[in-house]
Formats: C-alpha cells, structure tokens, sequence
C-alpha cells in the first residue's frame, strides 16, 4: 500500500539507533527522505544514514542539543539549505535518569526539562512556521507510558513528557486549520539490548497482557500510521504502543 | 500472507461500509454483516467492483441468536474468523429527560450488547485459529460525554471498558483488542439526526479544529491500522478520530 510519504521529508531525532534508526530505515524505505538528527553517537550515525541511503532516498545528517534553541534553529538552517523545508518530525529524542526524586541534587533535574519539554518547544517553534507556510504538516513526538501513569524513578522525566503531551494538544488547536497533525505516541518498555537480570525481566513482563517487550518493529509500523494519509483525520491525541501496560 | 477474513457488522452503509471497502482493498475477503440485506449486497458488489471478496449476511446485533446463526454461516462458509469489526451502532439525539425508557433499551441492544454479542461467538472462533484483531467502533461521546446523548454515550463507554477488559482477558491468545472512537462524522445516522437538529453541522465545523466532520475513509484508515501486522503490540486502547474536537 502507498503511504504516500514519497520524497517527504522527515526529521528523526535521536535517530543514530535503536527505536529512532528503526524508524529512519522503515521511512526510507517508504521513500521518505530523511534528516537524521544525532547528538553524540556520530558512528552510529554514519552507519544509519549509510543504511537509508541504500534505499535510494536522500539523507542529511544533523547534530546538536534539542535543548539548545539556537542548535535547532542551525538544524533547520542545514534540513532546508539540503533537502528542503521538512514535512513530517518524529522527535525520538530523550534524556532521563532512573532514581527517586530524593535522589536528585538540586537543579539535576533540569537537563531532563531542557530536553524532554524544552526540546519540543525548540523544534516546533522552529519548523511548524515552514509546515504552516505549506498548509500540511505531522508532528509526532514520542514518550514513555511514564508520562501518563507516573513511575516513581522516572519521576522529573515522565513530568516534563507529560508537559510536552499537554503542549502538543494546545498546539494541534492552534496550528489544525493549518492542516498540521500533532500526535504523541507513548511507548512501552522497549528491548533495546538493555541488561537486565531475569528475575527483573520477568517481573516487567509480568506487567504486559502481551507477555514480552516491544520490539523497535511494534514502534515503527505506528509512526508510518500518523505520518500517512490514512491518519489525516486524527490530531491531539496519544496513541500508545505498550502490549496493553497501561489502558488509560 | 494469508487470506485474512473480516466479519464487520452495520457493513451495509456509511463507516461499516468504508471500513469494509478498505480491508478489502488490503485483501482481506468480508463478511458484511447487516439487519439491512439490500444494503448489505449494495456493500458486496462495490467490494466485488474493485477487485474484493466480500459476501452478505443478515444479522441483527440486539440478538444472541442472530449473531450466533450469522457467525455459523460465515464459518461454514470460510472456517475461520480473522478480524471482527464491531461498527454497527444507532442514536437519537434528545434531552435526557424527554427520552424514553424505549428509546434508551433501543440505544443500549444496538450498540453495546450488540458488541457484547458478536464478542461472545467470535472469540471462541479465534482462539482456536490462534489469531484474532477486534476493533470496536465506540465514540468520542464516551470519552467526554455529549449533550444529547446521554444513553448513547454510556453505551458506547460500557464498549470503552469492554475492549480494556476483554484486551486483558484475550492478550494470553494473541488476540488484540481496540478501540476507534469517531469524533462527529458525515454518515447517514448523522443525517438523520440532523433533520431534528438544524444547525448541529455548522456548529461542530466551528468547534472542530480541522474545520469539517469525519468523513468514513477517515474512520476507515485507523480500523486498518489497528487490523494491521503494524499494531500488534497494542491492545486496549482507544483512539479518538475527530479532527481534534477532543483530546484526552
């Protein structure tokens, strides 16, 4: 089937591995175009944008810290000098630290603001004004259930995500007659080769219906919906990939 | 791949029959269940028209027996049901207090026991194939109530509660559970509800962010997905399709 994402071009943050080259490869294999945003795994990066490329699309790569304002604005000023102004943005991106709140020194917890709420704010602020010039546009920023359910070790992170869920339903008000989507998809645990010790791993699987861990796969078939034509209808809203953790 | 069967029922018009043309247009072969059989076959031949499989069978939701002889008819037929799509539904807009004990008991068959019903034959039948994707039509009446829409909209959260329950019950068979819930949509039930209520459409193009109603390829688009491989990892969740009139 045509999704219609030919020559689009997509921005992924976060996007030298794991979930977000997942995502990278299933777009550019729908023949999006994309621009692949890293902000210290270079390597990887190389390797992932090496690996869209063979799918015949073109690739731009892209660095700096969502949290930094001026970064994304040079992001932009790369994406639209070497592809072009961006169609869809598939933020990926995330910082957060595992421990209780009592744990966190004072002002720790702001890195986790600057980049799971601020980092948001950055780019719609700088690319939906391209998207509103062109009367279309998808913004799809991803999350962890944590967001909506809390999680005590979570705690600053899954409060700056639920923020930047609020702001995207604020945003999708003021930009939908624009034509621009606004939706967050809120992930389960996802199995990216982390280490954990069996008896933990069976404690967390206990917790899903669907008895494992989502795969980069269960993630990328999702993001394809929202960036399509056959979600045209659908803003504001957040859609979970958990295996049924959280039915909220 | 398999040759996926679709049991949807109110198949015979507007979103059942789009939701219908689409799957079909993703080969899968239809069972299009409706009490209205000329509309029924209407549904068949545009299946038929653009390359599908698709037969007619009358079935009436409000009852067990019905529902049961329709399954049984459509297992000889094909052995096995695939996907169900559980759309057929019926409202009357009025005060709470006008309405009528009838027309409450009217609201409730159609559209929760009648889910209810076709969840109670159709399960057994996916368990033993070993797969099953249900997708339950409920409504964004549900999720934030809807003047008007007092019975229906309790109907349709008893559906809302159903699918998280019954995603948790099934998740042990691979079975997946959701739920679409369609934001106001130009179908023929809204066209007869807006020949007692004047003003009803212009009023909800103002409220809606997108500026229009649903149109049933809009409904039709999130039913695929959630019948798709690409949504396997997700059950028990519901997804507001309404142009952004809610978010929650």
């Amino acid at each position: 089937m045509d999704l219609k994402l030919r020559k689009k071009n997509i921005l992924i943050t976060g996007g030298a591995k794991g979930v977000g080259r997942g995502i990278a490869l299933a777009l550019a294999s729908e023949g999006a175009n994309i621009a692949l945003h890293y902000q210290t795994s270079e390597t990887e990066a190389i390797e992932t944008a090496r690996l869209i490329e063979e799918n015949g699309v073109k690739v731009v790569l892209v660095t700096g810290d969502l949290a930094s304002l001026e970064d994304v604005q040079n992001m932009r000023t790369k994406i639209n000098r070497d592809l072009g102004t961006v169609d869809g943005i598939v933020n990926n991106a995330g910082y957060a630290q595992f421990k209780s709140f009592f744990d966190y020194q004072p002002r720790e917890w702001q890195r986790e603001l600057d980049v799971c709420l601020n980092g948001v704010l950055h780019l719609a602020y700088t690319f939906v004004p391209d998207m509103i010039a062109n009367n279309s546009g998808k913004f799809i920023n991803i999350v962890g259930d944590s967001a909506r359910t809390g999680d005590r070790n979570l705690i600053v992170s899954a409060a700056a995500r639920s923020g930047a869920i609020s702001f995207l339903k604020s945003l999708a008000q003021d930009v939908g007659s624009s034509g621009i989507q606004c939706n967050t998809v809120s992930l389960g645990l996802i199995d990216q080769g982390q280490s954990f010790h069996e008896a933990t791993l069976a404690k967390i699987i206990k917790q899903y219906p669907l008895k494992r861990l989502g795969k980069v796969d269960d993630i990328t078939g999702c993001i394809l919906f929202l960036l399509s034509s056959t979600s045209d209808w659908i803003t504001g809203q957040v859609l979970p990939v958990n295996g049924g953790h959280s039915m909220v | 791949m398999t040759n996926r069967i679709a049991f949807v029922t109110g198949a015979g018009s507007g979103i059942g029959r789009e939701i219908s043309k689409t799957l079909a247009l993703r080969s899968m072969t239809i069972v299009v269940a409706d009490i209205h059989s000329n509309n029924a076959e209407e549904t068949v031949s545009m299946i038929k028209k653009q390359g599908g499989e698709a037969v007619a069978i009358n079935c009436d939701v409000t009852s067990l027996e019905s529902v049961r002889n329709a399954v049984k008819e459509s297992v000889d037929i094909f052995r096995k049901i695939d996907v169900l799509v559980n759309n057929a539904g019926w409202d009357k807009v009025e005060p709470f207090l006008k309405s009528e004990p009838d027309t409450w008991k009217r609201i409730v068959d159609i559209n929760l026991m009648g889910q209810i019903h076709t969840c109670k034959e159709i399960l057994p039948v996916m368990i033993e194939n070993g797969y099953g994707k249900v997708v339950n039509i409920a409504s964004d009446a549900a999720r934030v109530g809807s003047s008007g829409e007092a019975v229906y909209s309790a109907a349709k959260g008893g559906v809302v509660a159903l699918t998280k329950t019954l995603a948790r019950e099934m998740a042990r068979h691979k079975i997946n559970i959701n739920c679409v819930a369609p934001g106001p949509s130009d179908t023929p039930m809204f066209q007869e509800i807006g020949t007692y209520n004047e003003g009803i459409k212009t009023a909800l193009e103002k409220a809606i962010p997108f500026r229009r109603l649903a149109q049933p390829e809009d409904i039709a688009g999130a039913v695929a997905y959630f019948t798709s491989e690409d949504a396997k990892f997700v059950t028990g969740q519901t997804l507001s399709v309404s142009g952004g009139l809610t978010m929650v």
